[in-house]
């Protein structure tokens, strides 16, 4: 609690200390407090009052019908599997600055300039031989410059796994621009988690670059399908930090709800076990199976497959 | 037996991998490894050239040597690392088709149709409802008479002197079209050629009607509800007669076909949760993993499956009577959008609803098999907030499920007993999120924990949310 960022005036938000305390978990109980109110989505009354204002709740969920839903620890979990790929996305949108989903933007950094106190890379305003004025963003030490993302490149071609670990990755390396397209999400979850600190360790300054890496482990350790209780409560004290010094990396813009996300997993994990039985890999990969699935919805005559498919596993195994 | 078992350790072959037993040769060791040699002389690969492939660590089932020099091997270096199944010493490779060592195959396989149809039976003919039996010797009602077809399917053969019962060769084929998606007419085809290559007098079906026919007994139910065009509400339960929505007075039906049937414009398709549970249960190969939860020992402090979760035990904490009976099951659910009709062109997405039993053990939970769709949502445009009223028959059943339970026959322990369901969470993505829960995630609440409490702001040229500097 009385961490030396706390009192940091000028790595932060400019100008101001940090006293307050971590918002209150609401148990099972409280939440059914405020919530039993509401109206139901079969009244169709519309939006509460004061939606948006004090609180975002748009209704009275139906799962509370359930008679033990409140007292449930852990009623929705969030999704490590999407967090992590999004994070994972901004992170290297950023940094191999791809034009139009940059955080790195110019707009970004006249936010950066009204939020914090980096004069170093404030937009500024230069004029050309016709004379006319022109802003120029300073290029950014979180940035890499394209030479660079050749060399990135070039090296996530020539990566190989071991069989049936990842797909191929060099398929995602487009050369001409440098950049990398199309990944899955699983390939952002073994780039985040085996890559990243290999990937930008000569490339980064080191402070961005230790921050990256730490981050990379933080999702390693979360994703193990054993955990310890005590290795949980470390993360739990660790990203708290880790998601700080991101701040003193990366501009304000680069903040949106999924990079704040992660400083609630821990706590999750705590409560509901290892990730992998709360992911939706699981869902997903069902989803894109066409013989579990997809024809189901094309094909009209032959619903009545998935309704045996509890009896199609039973012909298989004996 | 069970696909996924295949590679577990044999407890019996454990000595496999206790070569010294402090400074010399374990006897158990030295007496096994004699019978392994028994075993494999015996076999008719041995008979033929009178050589075994060595299996120790070095030579590895390559080369083949003499008797003698294999025990030599053996007793130096030990057995190479995995190998349970003696596949290369004439055991066979255990397969869906379950042939496998060992005396667990003998005893159950007789007939595995015929044990199929009775399991899937065994809630209806258990003893609980003899008295419903008894009656059924009187006036055969639909069910029973379904239940003899089938039993008679079971026994009978495919045609004269054929090993595989008629119910099989048309099981295997209704399997084979779910894996590789055969639309009906290849299916057809198929099984007519089956029929032409059989002896004439067989009993195959001709098509995939027939086969249908077959099987009716077998498949497990679903219903189909109508939903108005804009999904305010379902025609179901004291609503199914109404002919127009009584909120948005949009029509329930699209057009009339030329048969004089209603065509309904939306149809939200329900699969019961109960029935595949207890088929479950029937299952000889799955039922006894479902207590796994209650089996398993655990260190304190070490979490490895849902069950080691205080989510879990604070369930049982707070309702003994459910945590009692360690055959109840636990729930997770999950809801996510899906294109059926790829990304591009017209845009369609479905919301299937899909429930898992935690009871699993790690190896077997969330596994294709164990993932039962229980509705689908239809499209074409996201439900958002009437999410809820699509929910509604899901959500009626698991509260039952929770306060009376369902009477369900448990194979393993040849018991009935009363199945309980709790859900224990859901899983989905961050839109999904807030569609389940109630608790919208945009704008500057985005964050279900944090609440009004965010330290979020608006960023004035980016126009976005910002959480920077919320963590310190």
């Amino acid at each position: 609690m009385d961490h030396i960022f706390r009192r940091n005036k000028s790595a932060f938000y400019k100008n101001r200390e940090e006293h307050s305390q971590p918002p209150p978990t609401l148990t099972g109980e409280q939440v059914w407090n405020r919530v039993a109110l509401f109206p139901k989505a079969r009244d169709h009354k519309g939006k509460p009052q004061d939606y948006g204002k004090s609180h975002n709740w748009t209704r009275c969920s139906i799962f509370w019908e359930l008679p033990y839903w409140s007292t449930l620890l852990i009623r929705h979990n969030l999704d490590v599997m999407h967090i992590e790929k999004n994070v994972f996305e901004q992170i290297i949108n950023t940094v191999l600055n791809v034009k139009g989903k940059t955080k790195d933007d110019l707009k970004s950094r006249k936010d950066m300039s009204t939020h914090c106190k980096r004069r170093r890379l404030d937009v500024r305003v230069v004029g050309d031989a016709e004379g006319s004025m022109r802003e120029v963003m300073p290029p950014a030490p979180y940035v890499l410059s394209k030479d660079q993302r050749k060399i990135l490149c070039e090296w996530i071609r020539s990566v190989k796994f071991s069989d049936g670990y990842a797909s191929n990755l060099g398929r995602c390396v487009d050369m001409k621009n440098a950049s990398l397209h199309n990944m899955k999400s699983h390939d952002c979850h073994v780039f985040m988690q085996r890559l990243l600190p290999l990937a930008f360790r000569d490339l980064l300054p080191t402070n961005v670059w230790k921050v990256l890496t730490e981050l990379s482990q933080f999702f390693r350790d979360l994703c193990a399908s054993k955990l310890h209780v005590d290795d949980v409560n470390r993360l739990e004290k660790n990203i708290a930090e880790i998601l700080c010094k991101l701040e003193r990396v990366f501009p304000p813009a680069f903040f949106n709800v999924m990079e704040h996300l992660p400083i609630h997993l821990p706590r999750e994990v705590k409560i509901g076990g290892p990730v992998q039985y709360r992911w939706m890999y699981d869902y997903e990969r069902y989803f894109s199976k066409p013989q579990s699935f997809k024809f189901l919805v094309s094909y009209r005559n032959n619903i009545i497959y998935i309704c045996i498919s509890g009896f199609s596993i039973i012909s298989r195994e004996k | 037996m069970c696909p996924v078992l295949c590679h577990t350790m044999d407890p019996n072959r454990a000595w496999m991998y206790n070569r010294v037993d402090g400074k010399y040769l374990s006897k158990v060791f030295v007496a096994k490894v004699n019978e392994f040699i028994t075993f494999a002389c015996s076999q008719e690969e041995f008979q033929r050239c009178q050589k075994l492939k060595c299996p120790c660590t070095k030579c590895r089932n390559k080369p083949y040597r003499d008797v003698d020099t294999v025990k030599l091997h053996l007793y130096q270096w030990g057995f190479v690392a995995h190998y349970y199944r003696w596949v290369h010493h004439g055991e066979p490779f255990l397969e869906y088709e379950g042939a496998g060592t060992s005396s667990r195959t003998a005893q159950v396989m007789e007939n595995p149709m015929r044990d199929m149809v009775v399991d899937a039976f065994a809630p209806m003919m258990s003893p609980l409802n003899a008295e419903a039996m008894n009656n059924e010797e009187q006036e055969p009602i639909a069910e029973a008479k379904r239940f003899m077809q089938l039993l008679q399917a079971a026994e009978r053969p495919l045609y004269e002197g054929c090993e595989m019962s008629l119910l099989k060769a048309v099981a295997r084929l209704t399997n084979l079209k779910c894996e590789y998606n055969l639309p009906h007419r290849a299916v057809d085809a198929v099984a007519t050629f089956m029929k032409e290559i059989c002896p004439d007098t067989n009993d195959m079906a001709k098509n995939y009607y027939e086969i249908k026919k077959l099987l009716a007994g077998l498949e497990l139910p679903h219903t189909k509800i109508d939903v108005c065009p804009n999904g305010c509400m379902l025609f179901w339960k004291d609503n199914e007669t109404l002919d127009t929505c009584s909120v948005c007075n949009e029509g329930r039906y699209s057009r009339v076909s030329k048969e004089g049937r209603k065509i309904p414009h939306k149809q939200l398709i329900y699969f019961p949760i109960g029935p595949r549970l207890q088929r479950l249960y029937v299952t000889k190969s799955i039922a006894p993993h479902m207590t796994w939860h209650h089996e398993h020992n655990r260190p304190a402090g070490v979490m490895a499956h849902p069950s080691d979760s205080d989510a879990w035990k604070h369930l049982d904490a707070c309702f003994p009577s459910f945590a009692e009976e360690p055959r109840n099951v636990r729930l997770g659910l999950c809801t996510d959008g899906f294109s059926p009709f790829g990304h591009y062109g017209q845009t369609y997405s479905c919301w299937p609803v899909i429930v898992t039993p935690y009871n699993l053990p790690p190896w077997l939970c969330k596994k294709r098999q164990f993932m039962f769709i229980a509705l689908l949502i239809p499209g074409p445009r996201n439900p958002k907030g009437n999410l809820d009223i699509y929910l509604q028959p899901v959500i009626e059943e698991l509260s039952n499920l929770w306060t009376d339970g369902l009477i369900t026959y448990d194979i393993s322990r040849r018991q009935n007993f009363v199945m309980k369901v709790a859900l224990l969470w859901t899983v989905s993505d961050f839109p999904a999120y807030g569609m389940l829960s109630g608790w919208m995630t945009s704008g500057k609440l985005a964050c279900p924990y944090c609440m009004e409490h965010t330290k979020s702001f608006r960023l004035a040229n980016a126009n976005k949310q910002s959480w920077f500097d919320c963590h310190r």
